[in-house]
């Protein structure tokens, strides 16, 4: 999908009357996610019908992602890329076994050749985060690793991509890099954490307020998040004082920050929007999960007690 | 950034200047609503500050003793309300994270009375009850589907339908609130066609009947197959006749769970690749067709 098809697809989503024509078969993400989901299915049954032969498989999945793409003009459909990227990881087990940290960069170039290809910035992603898992294993480097692909990531947000896919590549990296550097986040390396987080944190969320950027406070957001867990970790009060205080500081915050936009109708202000089309069936799903999620704690007393949903065994 | 400015400009006619013109000044970010962000920090605050009164009520039980415990986190749900209620006029997007707090804390609150004074004795399961209608008038009262949510989370829970304990037994309670939901929901749209709760009522009940029907498909592989494949038709049905797609997505992807179920039971299990292999290309080509068809009758 060349640039002028990838802007008139975003277009056509953006101002549905215009009747922009694309040459090219997509899908919502819903739907998309289903198909990839059934289609990787698809393919691991291929793996393993004809005896685990991924040589054998990747062939076949990636010349079938091609002629869909090339000849029936199919274009994240869900379908293709689940074929493409089914049918390297397929093939990369035909190579042998050297358990060196190498590995991880294979794994890495797994997930970003079907990426590029198919410009899916959750492959690219996803290959990012073995490159962040080689630093680790070999320098144990994985949270600076992370935080200066992810910190790549928000300066290459301010610049003007005319692709929309390029665009979404940066904003892959620059929210999963933050979580997926936590996870190598050593106890004895907690103060530099704290600074690394602390300053990426800050740095993003000023550009954010510059540039007036989406990903780029949920990034600065995580950042700070991370910080302040760590520092949590730090500081000898009981938990449930420092949740009530986090708790407290989050919904004070918000509570300031929509008053002092109140009435404010450019610049950044505070009249509804939303990022995806489901974000009020995602808020609702995430409160009905709660219950099970927060409240059933064990009472002393020997019995459990529910909160939203409240799920209750005495 | 991405923009397509140059794109929206050439769009632009007399007659949709200013809807062109305010696409221009978000793509700008002339415009820029940080709505998104403070409706994640209120829920994200919300639900910490009640994970944190969960802790103060377990934790400080033997310091405090159960009727001061009780009464503090009445006294805070009822500020939360009573801050919502009182602020409608110039409510902002954070209120409705205030309601949801003093939402969770009357549910824990509930279940934190029944723990230590047995209210309902061996039928303890009933302050789910209590819970569910008190967050159901608090629903209709503040027209909150977060807290229309809860209630149904707790009115499935005291029906029998908590996943959280495993899936023996729970399809008779699914179909049972699934159905109370159906019920529920054609009153509200009846008496109170105001609210905008249907497709709520309508989400949840058919989640909750997928998974009653799914939930027996280890132990009777034939009759919760067949049920399975029969509610998912329903769902898939539904979503076409409200013209909601993931109704239809979600009711054939369950559908195929049934039909591989059913298919795997009665067939040598040595070709399970073999199968799978089929089913998916099958269930790829035939969602194709279905999501053609959804296309062309919404067109209509």
């Amino acid at each position: 999908m060349n640039v002028e098809h990838e802007r008139a697809l975003r277009l056509r989503a953006l101002v549905p009357e215009a009747a922009v024509e694309v040459p090219w078969r997509t899908h919502g993400i819903l739907l998309r996610i289903v198909l990839f989901g059934l289609t990787l299915a698809g393919v691991a049954a291929l793996y393993f019908l004809i005896d685990e032969r991924g040589l054998i498989t990747g062939a076949i999945t990636i010349a079938i992602a091609e002629y869909l793409i090339n000849a029936r003009r199919w274009w994240w459909t869900g379908i293709e890329e689940a074929l493409w990227i089914g049918g390297v990881f397929a093939a990369i087990t035909d190579l042998p076994e050297s358990g060196t940290p190498e590995a991880l960069l294979v794994l890495a170039a797994a997930a970003a050749i079907p990426g590029f290809r198919m410009r899916n910035p959750v492959f690219g992603a996803v290959a990012a985060g073995f490159v962040v898992a080689y630093f680790e294993k070999k320098w144990d480097l994985g949270v600076l690793a992370a935080l200066v692909l992810a910190t790549i990531a928000v300066f290459a947000l301010l610049r003007t991509w005319r692709r929309f896919s390029t665009e979404w590549l940066w904003i892959a990296l620059a929210l999963t890099l933050p979580l997926v550097g936590r996870f190598y986040a050593d106890e004895v390396w907690r103060n530099v954490t704290i600074i690394l987080y602390g300053a990426f944190g800050a740095l993003a969320l000023f550009l954010a307020i510059r540039k007036r950027h989406h990903a780029l406070f949920f990034s600065g957001a995580l950042g700070i998040a991370i910080a302040g867990i760590e520092v949590g970790r730090l500081l000898a009060a009981p938990l449930e004082l420092k949740l009530a205080a986090t708790g407290a500081c989050l919904l004070l915050g918000a509570w300031l920050t929509a008053r002092s936009l109140r009435g404010r109708t450019t610049g950044i202000v505070a009249t509804p929007s939303s990022l995806t089309t489901f974000d009020d069936e995602l808020e609702l799903a995430a409160t009905a999960a709660l219950p099970r999620e927060e409240f059933d704690q064990k009472m002393e007393s020997g019995g459990e007690f529910g909160g939203a949903g409240a799920t209750g065994k005495y | 950034m991405h923009s397509l400015e140059p794109e929206l400009r050439a769009l632009i006619t007399p007659h949709n200047e200013r809807a062109i013109g305010a696409l221009i000044a978000r793509e700008r970010r002339d415009v820029f609503s940080v709505y998104p962000e403070l409706r994640l920090a209120g829920w994200l605050g919300a639900t910490t500050l009640a994970a944190a009164a969960g802790i103060v009520l377990k934790d400080n039980l033997e310091r405090l003793g159960p009727i001061a415990l009780a009464a503090l986190m009445a006294v805070a749900a009822v500020a939360c309300y009573a801050w919502t209620w009182f602020r409608r006029a110039k409510a902002s997007v954070v209120d409705d994270y205030v309601l949801l707090l003093g939402a969770l804390l009357v549910s824990a609150d509930v279940a934190f009375v029944e723990s230590q004074f047995h209210l309902f004795d061996a039928n303890w399961k009933h302050h789910l009850l209590i819970v569910a209608v008190f967050h159901a008038l608090g629903a209709y009262a503040y027209r909150s589907r977060m807290l229309l949510s809860l209630s149904i989370v707790a009115l499935a829970a005291w029906i029998g339908f908590e996943t959280s304990r495993g899936l023996e037994g729970l399809m008779i309670p699914a179909f049972a609130t699934a159905a109370f939901l159906i019920l529920w929901r054609e009153a509200d749209r009846r008496v109170l066609p105001a609210t905008t709760f249907s497709r709520t009522f309508e989400h949840f009940a058919a989640v909750i009947a997928l998974h009653g029907a799914v939930s027996r498909i280890d132990h009777d592989t034939i009759t919760a197959g067949l049920l399975l494949i029969v509610v998912a038709a329903a769902v898939v049905a539904w979503g076409f006749r409200t013209r909601s797609e993931p109704f239809v997505l979600y009711g054939f992807v369950f559908a195929v769970i049934g039909l591989d179920a059913l298919v795997l039971k009665l067939v040598d299990y040595s070709r399970v690749e073999l199968i799978i292999l089929v089913s998916m290309v099958a269930a790829v080509a035939g969602l194709h067709a279905l999501h053609a068809r959804f296309k062309s009758e919404v067109a209509r």
